[in-house]
């Protein structure tokens, strides 16, 4: 399968000048396949969002960014602000957390998808008001927007939460992008909502053959969406993998602690937290940033930072990963 | 905007400014003899007693109250005790001056002031930003008459090189509006910078650059339209408060305006002057109130859902 | 269990018919304020020790039955029954009392917490405020529940802002229960932190639970939450419970199409289960114009003509008498 996206050695650190830079993502490599969707998983701290941010030069003046982002073999991180802006909606497209405010609230939803339209889709560049208006319709009707003609006079303020994500993702897919980033799409919306964006994501993949990567904190998202995993803790991925694999068999101990960790919607359920808290990008420990709250902790991982190696398209990052193959019983839990 | 909401505000504007009348009518009474300022006091009491008669000071102060009322829907706005003229006239021949003044100034504050502002926004922590900011502080931390004492004392006094009293030439016009200018453009440079700076950081401007838009149009077509909305409410607030304004400056630049006529007229309690440069003010910051609300509701779809 | 039993049985906290409305401006002069019913008609019963949970989706008025039960917002109409008496007609002095029996966590911890006390200093003022003890007591209770919650001594003497959003909330939880309570109401008490932080709050509030015989009303837009701590729950819609009872009663055998919907929507953390959730048409509607009859009606795939014109009423399943559903059409298809 070719590669949509290929991350080399990522490296992101925030500061006013050189010397006074904290790194927030170190070393990152990661590929992003044809039409598969991919989740992100992570907590707070862990680098995520950033690092797709930083992909569309989109993490901001203060943000530090090194290493390689190549799409479709195209290099993005050096591209002029003319050149990356054609590729941003146009191949690749991002949504994000809170649809209500990241949607112009003084500005109609007609003007703000016929802008996209004409930014991203060259067909229309030129195209006059009625031309538009017929496209802006297909574009919401696809999402599922009910009654699209008449919602192209709204205002963001006038929808609802799953309303306007769909708005955004319509807005989106005015270019056609290959690759599609979904920053916590779902995070703000009841579960409902969530069930049918989701939905609508797996559609899209399928009829647009998109690659979407799905940042998010919740596993079951993952399990139910994705087809691919990455797990990433302190700046760096600690385990990737099909999602089926990685569920079955975690490798990481930071990956079974999440599972084990979250209600899994299932009776008679054991929960086992992760003890501690995630450090602070300005002060983490020498060695593997997970080393102070892990069970398995060996001495290397004090000293060394543990290097991703990949087995059977499973890698893992620990110098002492969970080796046990472990079954999930028929709810989908571990046994421990 | 409907209908409705805007004859409400009509009617909400004229009710203050009727209060606005009645308190100043009021206080103008309180506060001292028309008689004895006009005529001193050393006068035969006899003469004091025909001055008041002659202007209807000597009926109760409600029937002065009503008579006025009366009078001022008629459009007579009574007559000035200096000179014995149609109040209309004295404060309609020195209105040019002051709007000629307070138009520059307003013209020079907002232009130069938001465009600072908004300037810094965009280069923030840059040098340029810094500079803009300093200077603002200082300009603003001055009142507004010792900068004005203190241009005539350098301009005027020491280097002779602009005048400092009246208004016959162009000139005459720097300093002035200098004075005024510089303080309130520093309030609006910081003002713009703050509600740009608000709205750059908003979510929708990080949709606005992943749509594909350069930075410069995201500022232009997202950016400034969210940002003009707080500019715009002080705007409104700056321009209405204007006239009232020019009170200080006229003075200290002798500037035969309304603001010098105002303060000439409340010493010498020459009321009915007094009265009709208050109804004037009032009424020209309610108009811009109202214009403001309605380019409110023009700009900002979320206001059109209340009334 | 017969009827009589049923009713003789003394319930610790008992809500009833609590009524609740909020008063939304809107457009014009002489359009009249309109009438929000937030909590409409909500009956519930809390046994001793039990944990009841009360699960809804944004407008469905569960942070508002909360807020009502406690006289945070005065409630329309409803009793609620602790102690044999009507708290609600309670007195400022006696609700000052009735606050050593009945405490509340609500959602942000930081918006919770003084930014300007230590922790220690805020942990005892409940005890001042009462007039419990001396100061010695007073600092060595407060230490003692500070290493209940898992924090350590060194954390007395700090800010609010020194801690983590973890921290901070076992904080808010020893600061509810140095009073000793009976009875905690949480809203949404876990969800502004990080997923691996939730757990261990929410074994915490379990174990303490054990240890000092607490009744919890816990209120989560969290279904897997829900599940895994609560013993029974409270479904609500737009203002009224749709269904109550049992948690596993629920989650395995929902009755109302609503609460069927709620579930299947919940992500499963088992990717080997890909199971299709039920999607609803459409959005909640504005609580200002409700649907007459049953309020779900216009989304239900199981309406019929009737629903429009009947009230819901709660029917109880064949299985179990604590188990009931609000959905006459279900009712008639158990019956057969």
């Amino acid at each position: 399968m070719k590669n949509v996206l290929e991350i080399t050695n990522l490296k992101i650190g925030f500061g006013i000048n050189d010397t006074n830079t904290t790194n927030v993502v170190h070393d990152l490599n990661l590929s992003i396949n044809e039409k598969e969707i991919i989740g992100l998983v992570g907590e707070s701290g862990s680098g995520k969002s950033v690092t797709c941010l930083a992909a569309l030069q989109l993490a901001g003046s203060l943000a530090k960014v090194s290493g390689s982002v190549a799409f479709k073999g195209k290099s993005l991180l050096d591209l002029s602000e003319k050149d990356i802006a054609e590729i941003r909606g146009n191949d690749i497209a991002m949504i994000f957390q809170d649809p209500m405010s990241s949607l112009n609230p003084v500005k109609s939803l007609r003007s703000q998808i016929y802008e996209a339209i004409q930014l991203n889709n060259h067909h229309y560049a030129n195209a006059n008001k009625s031309l538009l208006e017929i496209e802006a319709i297909r574009l919401l009707s696809e999402v599922g927007i009910p009654d699209p003609k008449h919602r192209l006079e709204s205002y963001p303020h006038e929808l609802s939460g799953g309303m306007s994500q769909r708005a955004m993702i319509a807005i989106m897919l005015a270019g056609s992008p290959s690759l599609l980033i979904a920053d916590e799409p779902t995070t703000a919306l009841d579960v409902t909502i969530q069930a049918q964006i989701l939905r609508l994501l797996k559609k899209l993949r399928n009829t647009h053959k998109m690659s979407i990567v799905l940042i998010t904190h919740d596993l079951g998202v993952v399990a139910q969406t994705c087809d691919r995993i990455a797990v990433m803790y302190c700046g760096r991925i600690v385990e990737s993998g099909s999602v089926i694999e990685v569920f079955k068999n975690p490798k990481h101990p930071y990956t079974k602690g999440l599972l084990n960790s979250r209600p899994k919607n299932v009776s008679n359920q054991i929960l086992t937290p992760i003890e501690g808290i995630v450090p602070m990008p300005n002060n983490l420990p020498k060695g593997c940033a997970f080393a102070p709250r892990c069970k398995q902790a060996i001495q290397n991982c004090l000293d060394f930072i543990p290097k991703f190696t990949i087995e059977n398209e499973h890698g893992v990052a620990c110098f002492n990963p969970v080796s046990t193959k472990k079954e999930l019983d028929k709810e989908g839990c571990l046994n421990e | 905007m409907s209908i409705t909401s805007i004859g409400i505000r009509i009617i909400r504007a004229f009710f203050t400014v009727f209060l606005l009348v009645t308190f100043v009518f009021v206080i103008l009474r309180l506060s001292g003899d028309p008689a004895i300022q006009m005529l001193g006091i050393d006068v035969d009491p006899s003469a004091l007693a025909a001055f008041r008669e002659r202007w209807g000071l000597d009926k109760s102060l409600w029937e002065q109250y009503f008579s006025y009322l009366i009078n001022l829907t008629q459009g007579d706005f009574g007559y000035s005790f200096i000179g014995d003229r149609p109040v209309w006239d004295v404060v309609v021949e020195r209105l040019p001056k002051t709007l000629a003044l307070m138009g520059l100034t307003t013209i020079l504050t907002l232009g130069i002031g938001i465009t600072a502002g908004i300037y810094a926004a965009l280069n923030r922590n840059t040098a340029a930003d810094r500079i803009t900011m300093g200077i603002s502080v200082a300009s603003f931390s001055l009142p507004n008459f010792v900068v004005g004492i203190f241009l005539i004392l350098i301009f005027g006094v020491m280097l002779r090189w602009l005048p400092t009293s009246g208004s016959e030439t162009a000139l005459h016009y720097v300093l002035p509006v200098l004075t005024m200018a510089t303080a309130d453009a520093a309030i609006f440079a910081r003002f713009s910078r703050s509600a740009m700076l608000e709205v750059l950081s908003s979510p929708f401007m990080r949709t606005a650059r992943a749509k594909g838009l350069l930075w410069s149009q995201a500022v232009r077509r997202h950016a400034l339209p969210n940002a003009s909305i707080p500019i715009i409410t002080i705007g409104g607030i700056y321009v209405g408060r204007q006239i009232a304004a020019a009170t200080i400056t006229e003075n200290v630049f002798a500037w035969p305006g309304i603001g010098q006529l105002l303060v000439l007229s409340v010493e010498n309690r020459d009321l009915a002057v007094v009265q009709c440069i208050v109804i004037l003010v009032g009424v020209t910051m309610v108009i811009t109130n109202l214009l403001v609300d309605i380019a409110y509701g023009w700009i900002d779809p979320r206001t059109k859902k209340e009334a | 269990m017969n009827e009589k039993s049923k009713n003789t049985k003394q319930t610790f906290f008992n809500v009833k018919n609590l009524h609740q409305e909020f008063k939304v401006k809107t457009t014009g002069f002489f359009q009249a304020n309109k009438i929000v019913k937030a909590v409409d008609g909500v009956s519930f019963t809390i046994e001793e020790g039990k944990v009841l949970g009360i699960v809804g989706e944004s407008g469905c008025g569960k942070s508002s039955v909360a807020k009502s039960i406690l006289n945070i917002y005065p409630p329309k109409l409803g009793e609620v029954i602790f102690n044999e008496q009507n708290i609600l007609k309670f007195s400022e002095k006696e609700w000052r009392k009735l606050r050593r029996d009945i405490q509340y966590i609500f959602q942000d911890p930081l918006g919770s917490l003084d930014p300007r006390m230590t922790i220690i200093n805020q942990i005892i003022e409940p005890l001042i405020i009462h007039k419990i003890g001396d100061k010695k007591s007073r600092i060595s209770e407060a230490l003692e529940l500070l290493n209940s919650v898992g924090l350590t001594h060194e954390m007395a003497e700090k800010y609010p802002h020194e801690l983590s959003g973890g921290q901070r909330q076992r904080v808010v939880l020893a600061r509810a229960l140095i009073l000793k309570p009976k009875f905690i109401v949480c809203d949404e008490p876990v969800s502004a932190l990080d997923v691996s932080i939730q757990a261990q709050v929410i074994l915490l509030l379990e174990k303490l639970k054990k240890e000092m015989n607490l009744t919890i009303l816990f209120i989560s837009h969290d279904l897997s939450l829900v599940r895994y701590l609560c013993d029974n729950i409270a479904v609500m819609y737009l203002g009224k419970i749709v269904e109550q009872g049992p948690v596993e009663s629920i989650y395995n055998n929902p009755k109302h199409p609503y609460t069927k919907a709620l579930m299947s929507a919940i992500p499963q953390s088992n990717p080997f289960s890909k199971k299709e959730p039920i999607v609803l048409n459409g959005e909640p509607p504005s609580p200002m114009n409700l649907p007459s009859g049953c309020r779900f009606h216009p989304r239900c795939w199981m309406a019929n003509d009737s629903c429009a014109n009947k009230e819901q009423e709660l029917f109880e399943t064949k299985q179990s008498y604590e188990h009931k559903f609000a959905c006459h059409v279900m009712y008639e298809k158990e019956l057969k």
